[in-house]
């Protein structure tokens, strides 16, 4: 096994709780031992500021590690080399039906090589947990995370296993079987899953992507962010509308965008970031109706089985964010969750998951409110494919029109003419 | 009696005592009183202002007191109280292979073992 590799010092200070600021060494570690708050990555970004510039970063690979100036490993990515740097689609049509001039779909259902963004945190989270020696990976995980762990453990030549709960999605069972981990389907809901694997990461020193290196994992969120900035052309946008499940990927935009800001890639910041959740698991988006700064925790029942996260690590950052960008959240029943997924098929021919479902279904409803204005620069994170969660909308697509091998009977079908020549 | 649950990591403080119990008549007081017993638990249970932690959360009988009366929620004779870390478990067992324990918790010398790591010798 490679030399673990120390942590590059000029770039990374270490680890610092976000609530009483101990600071601690780069190494696998999430959990203040002092006040219990989670710990994060902290940069050096007086080294970084000078090398980072927009041109370096145009230089650099097609994917996220284009950023790799503000990702937390040591040496050069060894695993997940390919993921990011997916298309900001221009949605004209979905634009005129919601009443937006200038609306963009963040298409990360077609990240490399699982479909989600998923693949961006991974792809951090193993060669940090390479470098760190470990051998070993896991995650507790709503489906796309397991698939992404499955993938890259399995490209990686590491040990793998992943915990899902036991009512998710063929796709997605069926996503991680094929690479062969240990898939392990508890009796439980994601809370549930998620307890058992913090009891399980005390016990195996195993690379736990979203425990014990939950630091460096969840800062391949920020890759999202940076990619928008780019490709509106270095321009912040007005509004970026982000899923919620456990809350960490709109933490760690609003951080992204920031961080961009702070050291001068982008000269002007005033993005709100709106939070999106489905009704049937909220707890997030209640507490901001609320206008509470804790949430209380819930049991999920959704059709947005990804986003089911009744008590979401980062719930409290979430609103946090939004709150000191001026963003809104909001929720969507199934049914509108439905809607979501088909209105962006049938205006972009972009399928997405459902929690894309439930990041269209939010947005309409914040421009129906008058939050988000038609001028204003929108960006939609949709973060998973919907080929992974057929289950949902199989009985609102309508089904095949189904004929014999015969021209007049196609033409009958479908009322159309006799064309002759 | 008010029966108070403690968890794993603020175990060292109590002599490893996973219960203890209170006749305080709130949760501010319960914590003063436990302080008084086992000193230095309430700066791990509040911050420097006196407040509970963010990711501390405190059950009276199962209910977060934050949608009670929060630190001046009431307790009495036969109560429950919780206290847990809100991040659960393997925090403190979490270690990379190569690094030794560093001021952590005992739950890590009482559980951290190395089984299944391949890692480094």
């Amino acid at each position: 096994m490679a030399k673990p590799a120390p942590m590059d010092t000029d770039k990374i200070k270490g680890l610092v709780c976000r609530e009483c600021g101990k600071e601690y060494p780069a190494v696998s570690l999430h959990v203040c031992d002092m006040c219990f708050g989670p710990l994060e990555v902290q940069y050096n970004y007086k080294a970084i500021k000078p090398r980072l510039t927009r041109k370096a970063i145009e230089a650099g690979p097609k994917s996220l590690w284009r950023y790799v100036d503000l990702l937390p490993i040591a040496g050069d990515p060894t695993v997940g080399l390919d993921a990011g740097f997916t298309p900001l689609v221009r949605a004209k049509n979905l634009g005129d039906e919601l009443g937006l001039d200038k609306l963009y779909i963040k298409n990360d259902t077609v990240n490399h090589p699982t479909l989600s963004f998923k693949d961006r945190v991974v792809s951090v989270a193993l060669t940090r947990a390479r470098e760190l020696g470990y051998d070993t990976v896991a995650c507790a995980s709503t489906g796309n995370l397991a698939n992404s762990v499955a993938a890259h453990a399995a490209a990686a030549k590491m040990q793998c296993y992943v915990f899902i709960p036991h009512d998710l999605e063929a796709s997605k069972v069926l996503g991680n079987l094929v690479y062969r981990p240990n898939v392990v389907e508890v009796e439980g809901n994601y809370d549930d899953v998620n307890r058992l694997c913090s009891e399980i990461a005390g016990e195996h020193k195993w690379a736990f992507v979203n425990v014990n290196i939950r630091p460096y994992y969840a800062e391949g969120s920020k890759t999202l962010a940076y990619e928008v900035v780019e490709q509106l052309g270095w321009e912040a946008p007005d509004h970026i509308v982000v899923p919620m499940a456990s809350g960490s990927l709109l933490t760690k935009i609003w951080k992204g965008l920031n961080e961009f800001h702070k050291l001068g890639l982008i000269d002007r910041m005033a993005t709100k970031v709106d939070g999106a959740q489905a009704e049937g698991c909220a707890p997030i988006a209640t507490a901001h109706k609320l206008g509470r700064d804790f949430f209380k925790p819930v049991k999920p029942a959704t059709v947005a089985k990804s986003l089911a996260i009744g008590n979401p690590a980062d719930g409290y950052y979430a609103l946090k964010a939004t709150a000191e960008s001026g963003g809104a959240m909001d929720m969507v029943t199934d049914e509108e969750i439905i809607e979501g997924m088909t209105l962006l098929a049938q205006t972009e021919g972009i399928f997405a998951e459902t929690a894309g479902g439930v990041t269209i279904g939010v947005l309409k409803k914040l421009v129906k409110q008058g939050i988000i204005k038609r001028t204003e620069t929108t960006v939609a994170l949709i973060t998973g494919n919907g080929l992974k969660t057929q289950e949902a909308v199989m009985n609102a697509v309508g089904r095949p029109t189904r004929i014999s091998p015969s021209l007049v009977h196609f033409q009958k079908t479908f009322g159309l003419g006799n064309h002759e020549r | 009696m008010v029966t108070v649950r403690i968890p794993t990591p603020l175990r060292t403080l109590t002599g490893g005592k996973s219960e203890v119990e209170s006749s305080a008549s709130d949760i501010q007081s319960l914590i003063e009183s436990l302080n008084g017993q086992f000193p230095g638990l309430k700066d791990r249970v509040c911050d420097d202002k006196g407040e509970i932690r963010r990711f501390v959360n405190i059950y009276l009988n199962e209910e977060d007191i934050r949608f009670l009366k929060g630190k001046h929620t009431p307790v009495k004779d036969g109560d429950e109280v919780s206290i847990v870390p809100a991040i659960a478990g393997g925090a403190f067992h979490g270690r990379g292979p190569r690094l030794g324990a560093r001021g952590i918790p005992c739950s890590v010398n009482a559980r951290g073992r190395s089984g299944g790591f391949k890692g480094r010798p």
